[in-house]
C-alpha cells in the first residue's frame, strides 16, 4: 500500500500514452519511451515523498495515463490521495480523503498489460553539465522554438549558447555562470570537461520543459554523440529525460 | 534492410573509472534513411531546412544577416538504442527488421505483401498462353521488355529467399533455347512462377529416404528449376496449372510427357508436389521422382 499525491500524471500523458508504474520498496518508478524512440522518460518518486509507503512485493501497474489523469482530476488539491493495489493487481484503487470533512471518494482504475522492459540506466560521465533555473530553460526553448525545429547547444569555456536558425531568421541565447548567494536556485552552474556541440529536436524539448513546474532547477548533461540527460530534481526522487540528438546528414 | 551502427560509446579520456555506462543507452543513426519521413515525429525537418540553406530566403537580406546565415545541413534525428536486440522476425515472411525504425517497418510491410500475395504485374506484360478468366492467366515473358524481366527477377529473388535456394536462375535470359519462365497472374499480381530449363539427362530420386540413384541415367527433356506460389494462393492448384502450361509450351510443337520432366533439389512441399505429378512406384514400394543437377 502506498500513499501519495501525484502532480506528475498530467505531465506524462502529454508525452506518452501508456506506461508501467514499477513499485518497489524504495518508491515508484515510471519509465517510458516515445513511439519514435527519441525520448525516454524516467521518473522516480522516492518513498520519502509519501507520507506513508508500503510495498511488500515489487509490482508493476500498467496504466493508461489519460484515464489516470481523469481520475486524478476528481480529487481536490487539499485531499490526501492513496493508491492501493494487490500483489497481482488487475486494477488499482485511488482513494481521496478530505482532510477536514469526513468525505472519502474511491475510484478503481483498470490496469493493462503493457509490454516493456525496465531498463537500468547507469550513470555515465558527461562532457558538460549545466544547472540552471528551470523556468529560464523553459523560456529559452519556447522562444527559440518559434524560429526553428532544432536547437543547437554549444558549450564552450563557461558559456552556453543556444542557437536556432530557421526560415524567418535566427536567434541565440547565451547563458553564463552566475552565483546568487541569497537564492541558490537562481544560480547557473556550468561544468565543462570538453566543448560540446549538439543539436536537439525542439519538439521533444517542448515536451521536456513541461516538467518545469516540478522543480526549481534543471540539470542538463551533455556529451558528444550520446543522448543528453535533462534532470529535474524532485523533493525525493527525480524526473529524467534522455533525448537522442540530431546529427548532420553527412555523418 | 537498413544498416544500423552504434556510435562509439566510451571515450578515451574516461577510462579511469570502471564502468559500463552507456551500456543501456546509446544512440544509433540510421544509414541511408529515405529522406522523406522515416521518423514521423520530425516530418518536415529535412525539407524545411533545405529551403533555408539558401540565404536569399531570409526576408531582409541585410549584410549583417547574410554574414550570420551559414549554409546549414539538414540534420537527422537519431534514436535511442538500449543494447538489447530488438530485431523482430516476421513469422510469415521471414524478414527481420527493427520495429521502432519506421522505414524498416515500412519496407517490411511492402515485402510482406509481396511475399504473401504476390508481386504487382502489369497486364500488358508477357504473352498470354492460357486464360482461365479475365483476371487469371498464365503468361510467358517477352525477353525484349526490360521491366517484365526486372519484375520476374525480383519475384525469383523472393522465391530464392523462401526456398533458401542459390541465386542462379538467370539462364532463361539467354534465350528460349536454354529455358523459359511461366508466370501465373491473378488480379494483376504475379502469384506463381515456374522456371524451366532444357536438360538431357537425370537420375531417379527416392523421395522418402532422400537418396539419388546414381547408377542409372534417365533421359529427360525439361527440368523444373524453380516452382513457387505465393503463400496466400496455395492449395488452389496453381502450381499444377503452371506445370501443365510448361508441358505444352516449353518446346514448340510438342507436349512434353510427364516422365520426361525432372526436378532440381525439391523442397519438402516441392517433393510432395513432384510425387503426385510424376512420381513412379518402384517395386520396392518406394516412390521415385526424376531429378537433375
Amino acid at each position: 500500500m502506498l500513499e501519495a499525491k501525484f502532480d506528475e500524471a498530467s505531465l506524462f500523458k502529454k508525452v506518452i500514452q501508456l506506461c508501467n508504474f514499477n513499485c518497489t520498496e524504495h518508491g515508484i518508478t515510471v519509465q517510458a519511451v516515445d513511439d519514435s524512440r527519441v525520448l525516454l522518460v524516467s521518473l522516480l518518486v522516492g518513498e520519502d515523498a509519501f507520507s506513508s509507503y508500503r510495498c511488500d512485493r515489487n509490482i508493476t501497474l500498467g496504466v493508461d495515463l489519460a484515464s489516470l489523469a481523469k481520475v486524478l482530476k476528481c480529487g481536490n488539491n487539499s485531499d490526501s490521495l492513496t493508491l492501493i493495489a494487490e500483489d497481482t493487481p488487475d486494477s488499482v484503487l485511488v482513494v481521496f480523503e478530505d482532510t477536514e470533512k469526513d468525505r472519502i471518494s474511491e475510484y478503481s482504475l483498470k490496469l493493462m498489460d503493457i509490454e516493456s522492459d525496465f531498463l537500468n540506466i547507469d550513470d555515465m560521465d558527461y562532457d558538460s553539465v549545466i544547472t540552471q533555473p528551470a523556468t529560464d530553460f523553459q523560456k529559452i526553448c519556447r522562444d527559440l522554438s518559434q524560429l526553428s525545429d532544432s536547437l543547437n547547444v554549444l558549450v564552450t569555456k563557461d558559456t552556453v549558447k543556444f542557437v536556432a536558425t530557421g526560415d524567418i531568421g535566427s536567434g541565440s541565447v547565451i547563458v553564463k555562470p552566475f552565483t546568487d548567494l541569497d537564492k541558490s536556485e537562481n544560480s547557473v552552474r556550468v561544468e565543462l570537461n570538453k566543448a560540446v556541440n549538439l543539436t536537439f529536436g525542439l519538439k521533444y524539448l517542448l515536451d521536456i520543459i513541461k516538467g518545469t513546474s516540478l522543480s526549481q532547477s534543471i540539470t542538463i548533461k551533455l556529451a558528444d554523440k550520446t543522448p543528453a540527460l535533462f534532470e529535474f530534481k524532485l523533493s525525493s526522487g527525480y524526473l529524467r529525460f534522455y533525448l537522442a540528438p540530431k546529427f548532420d546528414e553527412e555523418e | 534492410m537498413k544498416s544500423v551502427y552504434k556510435i562509439n560509446k566510451t571515450r578515451k579520456n574516461e577510462s579511469n573509472i570502471t564502468k559500463t555506462p552507456l551500456q543501456d543507452i546509446t544512440t544509433i543513426i540510421k544509414n541511408n534513411v529515405d529522406s522523406d519521413s522515416s521518423i514521423p515525429s520530425t516530418p518536415n525537418s529535412s525539407q524545411s531546412q533545405s529551403i533555408t540553406s539558401t540565404p536569399q530566403t531570409s526576408p531582409l537580406p541585410t549584410t549583417q544577416q547574410q554574414k550570420n546565415v551559414k549554409i546549414r545541413h539538414a540534420t537527422k534525428q537519431s534514436v535511442l538504442s538500449f543494447g538489447i536486440d530488438e530485431r523482430k522476425q516476421c513469422q510469415e515472411c521471414g524478414m527481420s527488421y527493427l520495429k521502432y525504425v519506421q522505414s524498416d517497418v515500412k519496407s517490411h510491410q511492402k515485402y510482406h505483401q509481396k511475399c504473401l500475395n504476390g508481386r504487382d504485374w502489369n497486364d500488358k506484360w508477357g504473352k498470354k498462353l492460357i486464360e482461365f478468366n479475365q483476371n487469371e492467366y498464365i503468361c510467358t515473358l517477352n525477353l525484349n521488355n526490360s521491366s517484365e524481366i526486372k519484375a520476374s527477377l525480383e519475384l525469383l529473388e523472393i522465391v530464392n529467399q523462401n526456398l533458401n535456394a542459390p541465386d542462379d536462375n538467370e539462364f532463361w535470359l539467354k534465350g528460349t533455347d536454354s529455358g523459359k519462365i511461366f508466370i501465373y497472374v491473378k488480379d494483376k499480381k504475379a502469384v506463381g512462377i515456374v522456371s524451366t530449363e532444357k536438360i538431357t539427362k537425370g537420375h531417379w530420386f527416392a523421395i522418402d529416404d532422400g537418396v539419388v540413384i546414381n547408377k542409372i541415367d534417365i533421359e529427360l527433356l525439361a527440368g523444373i528449376n524453380r516452382i513457387y506460389v505465393s503463400k496466400n494462393h496455395r492449395r488452389f492448384g496453381i502450381a499444377l496449372k503452371l506445370l501443365k502450361c510448361a508441358q505444352e509450351h516449353m518446346i514448340y510443337g510438342m507436349v512434353i510427357p510427364k516422365h520426361k520432366i525432372g526436378w532440381s533439389q525439391p523442397s519438402f512441399s516441392g517433393g510432395k508436389f513432384a510425387k503426385t505429378f510424376n512420381g513412379v512406384k518402384h517395386k520396392s514400394g518406394k516412390i521415385l521422382i526424376p531429378v537433375y543437377t
